[in-house]
């Protein structure tokens, strides 16, 4: 092996692509010749200097534009998508509390004023609130948030 | 939140994880496609393309398949294809953008007041002679020393063969290490 096959042992080796066996012929190498120890500290220097550079940061619409672009592939929402159903999502938990509410006050109206005039009919309501619900894909957070024995643990 | 339970996340729909995996990488693949030789704007629209790729992706990628390096080979490729179309069909892989062989003494040699100054000197003139590489070199350098991809791994993103790969970076560094002269004797004088 001549100094110029070293020196493309040592950035091999730089690169953690060196056998142990070449290693060990290296050093040995590097202990007799200080051009190809200098090699080598150059090499070291210029991978510091290499991780050392600095970042560009991309302009500032740029994450807006991803997202807005991923909102028109199929079957992921984007952004402005996302947060109309999250706001249907409360919309329709909304109306399905103050339904579930209304309809036990009337179950226990009824107990208690049975001459009363008749509940207030809510039921087409809630089934048409909760036909929001269908807007998240199966296997979606918003499916699993709706059928929490499902899981969801690493949300 | 790490990377794995992201993907998870995407392939339920979830646009918030989307979100946080664009926000942690797109500073870093913009930047390696411009140290790759596109432009801002290509390197913009390179960017976006990745993350939408990625998003057809998200059922493919592996369990066990580090994110960021699976990232970087949809980078290459992106890239591949990008040097193709400007090349309008001649462009048959990274050799085709290796370049001549012409040295090139790059910035001044001016001493600094004080260490700072001289390693941010040093810093900019390592940028600059980074430059004058051909693009693809400049590409393997990224992929081996930010991405910190193997041989075996840049060469399947590459398409280039092992030998290919180790020899491009030899030559990049040693090609690098002329261009920026003595500097590791210049920082000694300067202290």
């Amino acid at each position: 092996m001549d100094c110029r096959d070293f020196r493309k042992l040592v950035s091999r080796m730089i690169d953690a692509e060196a056998t142990r066996s070449e290693e060990e012929k290296l050093m040995l190498h590097l202990g007799s010749c200080r051009e190809c120890r200098e090699f080598h500290e150059s090499l070291a220097a210029i991978t510091g200097l290499h991780r050392g550079l600095a970042r560009t940061e991309p302009s500032a619409g740029l994450l807006e534009k991803i997202l807005a672009l991923a909102g028109r592939v199929e079957g992921m929402p984007g952004q402005a998508d996302l947060e109309s159903r999250h706001s249907a999502w409360w919309k329709a938990g909304i109306a399905a509390a103050a339904a579930a509410v209304i309809l036990l006050g009337v179950k226990a109206g009824g107990y208690v004023m049975a001459d009363f005039g008749a509940a207030p009919s809510v039921q087409q309501a809630e089934v048409t609130e909760m036909d929001y619900l269908g807007a998240f894909p199966p296997g979606s957070l918003g499916e699993t948030l709706l059928l929490p024995e499902e899981g969801g643990d690493d949300v | 939140m790490d990377d794995r339970t992201l993907i998870k996340m995407i392939r339920r729909g979830d646009t918030h994880a989307f979100r946080i995996l664009v926000e942690r990488y797109r500073t870093p693949f913009y930047n390696f496609f411009l140290r790759s030789g596109c432009s801002i704007e290509d390197s913009e629209d390179l960017t976006q393309q990745l993350f939408i790729k990625l998003l057809g992706a998200a059922y493919e990628i592996r369990e066990n398949a580090t994110f960021r390096t699976y990232l970087y080979r949809v980078a290459a490729n992106l890239l591949i294809d990008h040097r193709r179309k400007q090349k309008s069909g001649d462009f048959v892989g990274f050799e085709d953008l290796a370049g001549d062989e012409e040295i090139l003494q790059v910035g001044s040699r001016t001493a600094l007041p004080d260490e700072n100054a001289e390693t941010a000197q040093l810093q900019e003139r390592y940028g600059r002679a980074l430059e004058k590489l051909p693009a693809a070199w400049r590409a393997v350098l990224e992929l081996r020393v930010t991405a910190e991809m193997t041989y075996a791994q840049i060469a399947e993103s590459t398409g280039l063969t092992v030998p290919a790969v180790e020899s491009i970076l030899f030559r990049a560094r040693e090609r690098l290490g002329r261009m920026l002269g003595d500097f590791r004797t210049e920082g000694r004088r300067g202290k």
